[in-house]
Parts: structure tokens; C-alpha cells; sequence
């Protein structure tokens, strides 16, 4: 079976069925990052994104690197800048009186989750999520955010400090 | 490993060696934090993402094909061309520069055997025209890599 980092190159020389492979091995742990980190909004849009410049930067890609780490760091990036972007507009509440959920609402230990981890400033976020959601080591999360192993540990002391504190003022 | 070390191990769901057990029977503090932490921790855990669907796959891959596409060509046929644009662009203010770095070069030379003893002149004045020949040289062999590379980019 060929290595990440082998399909990668083939991508870089315009193969199809190499995107298809990664897609196929990346596409569960890439979808519920963007998910989580986005709360749930344009994280089709973002996904498919990641993807067309995982293509587009294929050439560029340092066979040194892990894809993994690469392939987040992209969606990160990706994700980051969608953060940046000012917020939708608030749906009228008369609008929203009529709206039946429908069979994707979730439930309510997913939403408090959701609720938790959005609470987060987006730093730990990040940290936190690659590292509970997707096992990443710190060394390779640190890789990804660009920063030192020890930013990402004290990130992820203070993430579970906070959602600690966050979820017991919610059970107050 | 400290409280904040075990209480995060905690809630990422890590294996506690025997050393962090025991820190959570003994410690006060985590001993009180540890519920709280379990129940984020389960809480995180019940959060499920859902799965990308078959459409977005088939999505993903039809909006790739048309860069995949360039990509095959553009590694088949490499643009020499634009590789020579930039070459022949930037070789053309050579003689201008070279030029000018001959009169820079002999002024300098001028002032500092006036002000300095001949050979300490010289050879400052030889250290300006290496680290001038240096840079120019690396800066004249990265032109063709800088431009392979933009017309790759440009055709991906």
C-alpha cells in the first residue's frame, strides 16, 4: 500500500485516483476537525477547500514532513481564516419560530460539547482538538500550529482548566 | 507530573502511570477536580462529528480534476519558456549593474588606500566586490527556480 507521502507526489503529477485515496483515508478525521472547529457552519465549503489546495500545493509538498500534519495544517489555516471572517446575520426569531429541526439536530451532550469547545479562545481550540479528537503528539500538533511543544502543553493545561470551569458554571 | 499535567491527562483520556494515580488519590485538589474533569471528558466524548457524505467526496474530486489535469500537463511540459523570459529580463541590466559596481569599486578603492595603509585598502575593497559577486551569483541562480516555480503555480 502506498504511503501518504508517496500519494502526494503522484497528486503533484496531476493522478486523480491518488486524491481519491487520501480523500478516502483523511476524509472522517478532516470533516469532524473543520466540523469541530467551526461549530458546524461552511464546513463542506472549507473541507472541499483543503483539498483543491492540498492539489494546488502538491508540488511544494516537503517529502521530509508527514502529509497528516500538512493536510491540518492547510485545513487550520483554512479554518482560521474563515474564523476571521465577521459572523453571519442573526436569523430574524420570527423567521426561526416556524423551523421544525429536523433529523440532524443533535443531541444535547453533543451540543454542550459544541458549546464548551466554542467557548475556547481559538489558540486552545485548535490545540485542544487536534490533540483529544484526532491523538496527534504534542510534537506534531506543535508542528501544525507552528509553535513550540511547550506553547502547545501549557494551551492544553489551560483548555481543560477553562472548559472544567465552564462546565461546572453551566451546571450552576 | 504536576496537577495541571494529571488533570489534563485526565480529560484527553491518557493512561495514567502509576506516579499520576497516585497523585489523583493524594492530591486534595485534583481528588475534588476529578469528577468535573471525567464529566467534560465524557461529554467531549459523546461529541460526534458527523461523516462527510458521498456527494461531497464526488464534489471534492470533480473540482480537483481540471487542476490535476494542468498538473499532468505541466509536468509532461515544463515551461521553459517563461524560465527564459526571466532569465533573459534579468540578465539584460547586467551590464549596467557591473557598470556601475566598476565605478562604486574604484571609489572605494581610491578613498580607503588614501585613508588606510595600501594593503588593508585592498583588502576591504576585495571583501566588497566577494560579497558582491556572491549575492549576484546567488541571486542570478535562483532567478530559474523562482520562475519554474511561479509557472508552475500559475498553471496548478
Amino acid at each position: 500500500m502506498p504511503t501518504d507521502e508517496e500519494l502526494i507526489t503522484r497528486v503533484a503529477a496531476g493522478d486523480g485516483l491518488a486524491v481519491g485515496e487520501l480523500c478516502d483515508r483523511y476524509e472522517r478525521a478532516l470533516h469532524a476537525f473543520l466540523f469541530r472547529y467551526t461549530g458546524g457552519r461552511d464546513v463542506d465549503d472549507l473541507y472541499q477547500e483543503t483539498w483543491l489546495r492540498v492539489v494546488r500545493a502538491a508540488g511544494r509538498f516537503d517529502a521530509s514532513r508527514r502529509f497528516s500534519t500538512w493536510l491540518f495544517q492547510i485545513a487550520l489555516n483554512l479554518a482560521r481564516d474563515w474564523h476571521r471572517r465577521p459572523p453571519p446575520e442573526p436569523v430574524d426569531p420570527a423567521d426561526a419560530e416556524g423551523v421544525v429541526p429536523g433529523p440532524a439536530a443533535r443531541v444535547e451532550a453533543a451540543l454542550d460539547a459544541e458549546r464548551l469547545l466554542a467557548t475556547l479562545p481559538e489558540a486552545q481550540r485548535s490545540a485542544f482538538l487536534l490533540r483529544y479528537y484526532h491523538d496527534l503528539s504534542e510534537e506534531e500538533v506543535a508542528e501544525i500550529l507552528g509553535c513550540p511543544r511547550g506553547t502547545v502543553k501549557s494551551r492544553l493545561h489551560h483548555a481543560a482548566a477553562r472548559l472544567v470551569a465552564l462546565a461546572r458554571r453551566e451546571d450552576a | 507530573m504536576g496537577c495541571e499535567d494529571v488533570r489534563t491527562s485526565l480529560m484527553l483520556g491518557l493512561a495514567l502511570d502509576d506516579g499520576a494515580a497516585r497523585h489523583v488519590t493524594m492530591c486534595t485538589s485534583c481528588r475534588a477536580e476529578a469528577p468535573a474533569v471525567r464529566a467534560v471528558a465524557a461529554a467531549l466524548a459523546a461529541h460526534r462529528a458527523p461523516a462527510p457524505s458521498q456527494a461531497l467526496r464526488a464534489r471534492v474530486l470533480d473540482a480537483a480534476a481540471p487542476l490535476l489535469d494542468r498538473r499532468a500537463r505541466a509536468v509532461i511540459t515544463p515551461d521553459w519558456g517563461a524560465v527564459a523570459r526571466a532569465l533573459g529580463a534579468a540578465l539584460l541590466p547586467l551590464p549596467l549593474i557591473a557598470l556601475a559596481q566598476g565605478y562604486v569599486v574604484n571609489l572605494l578603492y581610491r578613498v580607503l588606500t588614501t585613508l588606510l595603509p595600501g594593503p588593508v585598502g585592498a583588502y576591504l575593497v576585495f571583501n566588497y566586490v566577494a560579497l558582491v559577486a556572491l549575492l549576484a551569483t546567488i541571486t542570478y541562480a535562483a532567478i530559474p527556480v523562482v520562475a519554474a516555480r511561479q509557472a508552475e503555480a500559475r498553471h496548478a
